[in-house]
């Protein structure tokens, strides 16, 4: 019988290392997935991944249950990707810090975006245009972006993890949008 | 016009109601200025893009690495 989420975290609080292993195994790809995004890099994506679920199994215990599971989870990786992303030098010029619509004409890039099949998304080129410019990202914008568009989380939810507004949230997802438009757009002919 | 769909969201994120004087001002000047429909769309169009990528599998050896590091068994599926 599968156990409720309330009984799995009940257990695992206890010790049971079968019901801790379910949620690990459970939020395994989630955390990767988040890792990999935010920092672009494999290795940094599997140091993210270790040891976001050390700190779960050792602060379990102290878990107060106010938030879902996987809110709590999420905010542990996020917090340790943004500490190896701010541990990192300054390797890139940032796209603009402040992006708002401009006066170009982005109707043929519009118009190209639409001929794009599914198949082009999968094209190395395509997608190493696509990374490196969330890469140049300010992390901000980087981590609303991929939490809301990518990871497909909650507004709310990402206020909560990121301890912000959701004013505050709504508007990096905004400029991080606008940016993105306009780095790829430059970097589309 | 698909960027009229965008409106709202828009509106939203500039912290607007839809129905506030400027959204309406802002909806009836797309109405004749495809250039600034292309901004919105493109933006739009630009996050169905990412949408798209989806998520990655955990590699094999990264998965084993890491039930390693915990000293956990991994649950069959």
């Amino acid at each position: 019988m599968e156990l409720t989420e309330q009984e799995l975290i009940r257990r695992a609080k206890q010790g049971d290392r079968a019901a801790q292993a379910k949620i690990v195994k459970a939020h395994e790809k989630m955390v990767y997935n988040l890792g990999l995004k935010l920092l672009g890099n494999a290795d940094q994506a599997e140091g993210v991944l270790q040891e976001t679920f050390l700190k779960v199994l050792q602060a379990l215990p102290k878990f107060e249950e106010k938030s879902q599971l996987s809110t709590w989870i999420y905010r542990i990786a996020t917090n340790q990707a943004l500490m190896r992303l701010r541990s990192r030098k300054r390797r890139f010029v940032s796209i603009d810090d402040n992006p708002e619509f401009d006066d170009k004409d982005y109707t043929t890039f519009s118009q190209s975006l639409d001929a794009t099949p599914l198949d082009e998304v999968l094209n190395q080129e395509l997608r190493e245009k696509m990374d490196r410019a969330i890469e140049q990202l300010p992390e901000n914008y980087k981590t609303v972006f991929v939490m809301k568009d990518i990871e497909g989380l909650a507004l709310k939810e990402i206020a909560e993890i990121l301890d912000l507004s959701l004013p505050a949230v709504k508007s990096n997802l905004h400029r991080a949008r606008v940016a993105l438009r306009n780095k790829l757009a430059e970097m589309w002919n | 016009m698909e960027c009229f769909e965008s409106l709202e969201k828009i509106c939203e994120a500039l912290g607007e109601d839809i129905d506030s004087p400027m959204c309406k001002e802002v909806e009836e000047h797309l109405q004749h200025c495809p250039r600034c429909c292309a901004q919105v769309d493109s933006v739009r169009k630009v996050v169905r893009l990412y949408r798209q990528i989806g998520d990655a599998e955990v590699p094999a050896a990264v998965d084993e690495r890491l039930w390693k590091v915990l000293n956990l068994s991994k649950p069959e599926d």
